[in-house]
């Protein structure tokens, strides 16, 4: 009776996985295919889940006649600069604020960064959106990157691994004299690094996906993300299915490598960062 | 002089550990707290982002109260927040149990379901779209297991917010599939073992060990459910842009258009603050709700 249950238990865990599976692949994979299909097979009926005749005329006509590497370079440098920034202040901050350091007020100012976590984006919005202008940075890449600097979370994950340095490594850097800058570089840094590089590919791909803003602060096509072309696109050729599938798989591309070559790295900052706390 | 700075820094290098504060602070107080205190400003005026602002007290709060638009953007929004943070949370908690220690399996599928979750909202937005056409995939997938699809759910009020809520728990369960199983495997193994030499059946051991025991978790995923289903823009505006008949309009979107497209700045604010006081007051009631007994 016990077996039984336990087989009956198997199969179902499998089955659930599978189905799971497939609902979730079944969408994907259909992005895919249908980017490979000509306007006409698109619409049939019932539909090819599969080009018969695959073809990639859907991004020769994206490459050729949308700035779509234009795109792609603004997307670039955006997320890299937004994700070296976001790591390296996080991790200056997080060492700050850290049990290697005491001094007054340190735990006000912790908690006071967290406390940002809670103010949704649209509060700061109209603000950020009048000193941009001040600023004359709208339209420009500038504009999307400050707001991107530096998040609370990194802060927060940092402090967290900091914390967990020996502090004896520091103080033996102190006794052979070793500048403080010099052991944030030489010591904490390294030791830090699995974390520092969880963080890169998180808010790297966070600023990837972004759109909220981006939509805000960029008019000019010329320096529109590729999210943005992304949601363009499904206004303007609302009906050209194929070349919007075709932007949507190219615009994943990168995340999706990203994912492949970091995934269990991934998915552990991704779920570390709240359940220590 | 020197007492005062034998308090401040108990050891010399401490600091360091001020000036490294420094940059970070400045820059929260520079992007977070400056706009706040701004937006608290220009919520008590007439502003529309060209001419001075106007002076109108509590007059964007009470129009708001009024307006329709607003209301019904709370509405939609409660809609989307409970059914959402419902589902991710019961459904991907049962999931979890289910996978929980089916080490083989775990790995492939775990990297599946977090597939979505890494796509950018916009690139989901695209699919779903097309996959709702009627006739289309979905139609097709119903009519295998013998379900007529006849319209495009997208487009008819009543059934737009649920289109876009059964892609936003495809989007995201597989997040909290594994936010639970990471919190299941932090249960020590003796919890069961002890539970087992009581002779506790299944459902007693999720009763006295699994749940008590996943307060921690529990609180965190229904705090990060709640804060990013509420902040949730980018599908209503991709998706169905609010529409039919406002029946997808949300309160981000709302503030956005009336910010950006109808440049009522100081309702904007209003909106928005009223936004921000719902998040901490949901949040604090949620630390309340599942705070651990004994920590």
């Amino acid at each position: 009776m016990e077996r039984l249950t336990g087989v009956l238990l198997r199969v179902l865990r499998y089955a659930l996985i599978l189905a799971l599976g497939i609902a979730v692949l079944v969408p994907l994979l259909w992005m895919v295919s249908s980017s490979f299909m000509r306007h006409t097979e698109f619409f049939a009926v019932p539909i090819h889940w599969l080009p018969h005749q695959a073809n990639a005329e859907a991004y020769g006509r994206l490459v050729l006649e949308q700035p779509f590497a234009r795109y792609y370079m603004n997307s670039i440098v955006i997320s890299v600069v937004v994700s070296l920034s976001s790591v390296f202040f996080a991790t200056l901050t997080g060492f700050a604020l850290s049990s290697k350091y005491s001094f007054a007020g340190k735990n006000a100012v912790f908690v006071f960064i967290l406390g940002t976590m809670l103010l949704p984006f649209e509060l700061i919005m109209i603000p950020l959106y009048i000193m941009m202008r001040a600023l004359g940075l709208l339209n420009t890449y500038g504009a999307v990157i400050i707001p991107g600097l530096l998040g609370a979370f990194g802060v927060f994950l940092l402090r967290q691994t900091i914390n967990e340095i020996p502090g004896d490594l520091l103080d033996a850097g102190r006794i052979d004299g070793a500048h403080e800058l010099i052991l944030f570089a030489r010591i904490v840094m390294p030791l830090a690094m699995p974390v520092m590089a969880a963080l890169l590919i998180f808010t790297f791909v966070g600023s990837w996906n972004s759109y909220f803003w981006p939509l805000v602060v960029i008019n000019s096509e010329r320096l529109r993300t590729l999210t943005l072309a992304v949601a363009y696109m499904q206004g303007y050729y609302s009906t050209d299915y194929p070349l919007v599938m075709a932007a949507a798989v190219l615009s994943s591309l990168p995340i999706m490598l990203v994912f492949a070559f970091s995934q269990r790295f991934f998915i552990q900052s991704m779920t570390l960062s709240g359940l220590k706390g | 002089m020197t007492s005062g700075r034998a308090r401040l820094f108990k050891r010399p290098w401490d600091v360091w550990g001020l000036i490294f504060v420094i940059p970070g602070l400045a820059y929260f107080i520079g992007i977070f707290i400056y706009p706040t205190v701004r937006t608290i400003g220009i919520s008590f005026t007439d502003y529309n982002l060209f001419t001075p602002p106007v002076w109108s007290g509590l007059h964007n709060y009470a129009t708001l109260f009024q307006q329709g638009i607003f209301l019904g953007s709370v509405k939609v929004t409660a809609i989307y927040v409970v059914v959402i943070g419902v589902a991710n949370y019961v459904l991907p908690f049962l999931v979890a149990l289910l996978l929980f220690r089916s080490r083989p399996v775990l790995g492939i599928g775990r990297a599946v379901f977090f597939l979505p979750v890494i796509l950018p909202w916009v690139v989901v937005s695209a699919i779903w779209k097309i996959f709702y056409l009627s006739p289309g995939p979905i139609g097709f997938l119903l009519g295998l297991v013998g379900l007529s699809y006849p319209v495009n759910v997208l487009t008819y009020p009543g059934t737009a917010l649920w289109g876009i809520i059964a892609t936003a728990f495809w989007k995201s369960f597989g997040f909290y599939v594994v936010l639970f199983l990471t919190g299941l495997n932090a249960i020590p193994e003796t919890y069961y073992e002890a539970a087992d030499m009581d002779g506790a059946n299944a459902i007693q051991r999720f009763r006295s060990v699994t749940f008590p025991l996943m307060r921690s978790t529990s609180l965190f995923i229904a705090t990060v459910n709640f804060i990013g289903a509420i902040k949730e823009f980018d599908p209503f505006q991709v998706m169905t842009a609010g529409g039919p008949a406002r029946a997808t309009y949300v309160l981000t979107l709302f503030i956005y258009e009336t910010a950006f497209k109808f440049l009522r700045m100081g309702r904007a604010a209003a909106a928005s603050l009223i936004m921000c006081a719902a998040i901490v007051l949901v949040t604090v009631l949620q630390f309340r709700l599942f705070r651990p007994e004994r920590d």
